[in-house]
């Protein structure tokens, strides 16, 4: 999920909730005499209110049906963008196409999956990962590399940051040309073993 | 599993914000309310496709689909606004509005404990069962302990070891130090205590 979902679920909950907040809140304010007793002593559903229905007919129904398809399209689409992930497939590059004086440089993307695959095979090779899963996220042109590495238990995970740090995304800015690449390490410890040991 | 250094087979360019522009670091993942947002918009999508669905009806001159709307009629007529049902349902629909305005305003918990990295555009984080896990490892490897549990506060890791030695002179304390050692390998960014309870001996 991108971080835009997460904006957009903070906006959605928070609109629904004002209005829940404000209907709820005059509904009580009117049930408690807030608004004089004859208002809280009138029904909900008032004559006046009936009439005022039957008087707007048809445009009432088309009105309420038109509300309740751009509500359901709007909370369809809520839902959906739930599944929205932030991986990116293709990173913007500024090439130097050579020596040619007519070529110049120009523009152009590369697929993630060279840049993941290399960095993922280079750290499962360190000792002591027991699984990495790369992927590239933000924008093409301001790439982010999110990696989730699992160590064994029994590993020294400051030697594996290290070698991370020192080799794998290293190795990446030098392949993008970068000297900042943003990244994100999420360690994960794989389960130990409950087995006895022997000792001393 | 064998140690290599091979640079990444990928093409040497350049990507368009560099070297001039440093974009802003990583964060690390917070939680991002996706179950409240999917209940609330599931509700939704239904109450919605109801009252379309009803007011097409209306709208076309048939009868409401499984709903006596007179009856309802009826009963709102005869219901005054300080009838004791609609000032608690007012007060649960309040209550509903508040909890998912304060969803929204207030910061989601941290999933992720940060750990100190040197380079600003890194950021590493383990979660707290991770955390736990890795202490439970570090007590583990420990000779003469059989099981480590480690419960996790937000200051301090209080792991309970399991040992089947008959005696136990200073095991405490080199669990301590195993543990101690781990911690400062992971090198979280907020210092974490760590306290050793001897729980049982287990005969083997």
């Amino acid at each position: 999920m991108s971080a835009r979902t997460a904006r957009g679920n903070r906006i959605g909950l928070g609109l629904i909730g004002v209005v829940l907040l404000a209907g709820g809140g005059y509904a009580l304010a009117r049930s408690l005499g807030a608004f004089g007793a004859e208002q809280a002593a009138a029904p909900v559903y008032s004559e006046r209110a009936a009439s005022w229905i039957h008087a707007q007919q048809p445009w009432i129904w088309i009105t309420l049906a038109a509300l309740g398809v751009i509500v359901a399209v709007l909370a369809l689409r809520w839902l959906l963008v739930q599944l929205r992930t932030e991986r990116l497939g293709r990173i913007a590059m500024d090439t130097d196409l050579g020596n040619d004086p007519d070529s110049g440089s120009g523009r152009t993307t590369l697929p993630t999956t060279a840049l993941t695959a290399a960095v993922g095979q280079e750290i499962d090779s360190y000792p002591g990962v027991r699984a990495v899963k790369v992927r590239v996220a933000g924008q093409p042109d301001h790439p982010e590399l999110r990696l989730e590495v699992t160590i064994e238990p029994d590993a020294d995970p400051a030697r594996i940051r290290t070698r991370i740090v020192g080799e794998a995304i290293t190795h990446a800015r030098t392949a993008l040309d970068t000297q900042f690449l943003p990244t994100q390490l999420l360690l994960s410890v794989s389960r130990p073993s409950r087995t006895v040991r022997t000792y001393i | 599993m064998t140690s290599s250094t091979a640079p990444p087979t990928v093409p040497t360019v350049t990507t368009s914000s560099s070297p001039t522009t440093a974009p802003r670091p990583s964060r690390l993942p917070r939680g991002r309310r996706t179950v409240s947002a999917v209940i609330v918009a599931t509700l939704l999508l239904i109450v919605a496709v109801v009252v379309a669905w009803q007011a097409i009806l209306v709208q076309t001159g048939r009868e409401l689909y499984g709903v006596n709307a007179s009856a309802i009629a009826d009963r709102l007529h005869l219901t005054p606004w300080n009838d004791t049902a609609v000032t608690i349902a007012a007060a649960a629909l309040m209550v509903v509005g508040l909890w998912l305005l304060a969803l929204a305003v207030l910061p989601s918990p941290r999933r992720y404990l940060q750990l100190r990295e040197a380079d600003p555009v890194l950021v590493t984080g383990i979660n707290r069962r991770n955390l736990r896990r890795a202490l439970d490892g570090a007590a583990q490897r420990v000779n003469g302990i059989s099981a480590a549990e480690t419960r996790l506060t937000k200051s301090t890791a209080t792991t309970s070891v399991t040992s089947s030695l008959s005696m136990t002179g200073g095991l405490t304390e080199t669990a301590q130090n195993a543990i101690t050692t781990r911690l400062q390998q992971l090198d979280p960014v907020e210092p974490i205590a760590v306290r050793v309870q001897l729980s049982g001996q287990r005969r083997r």
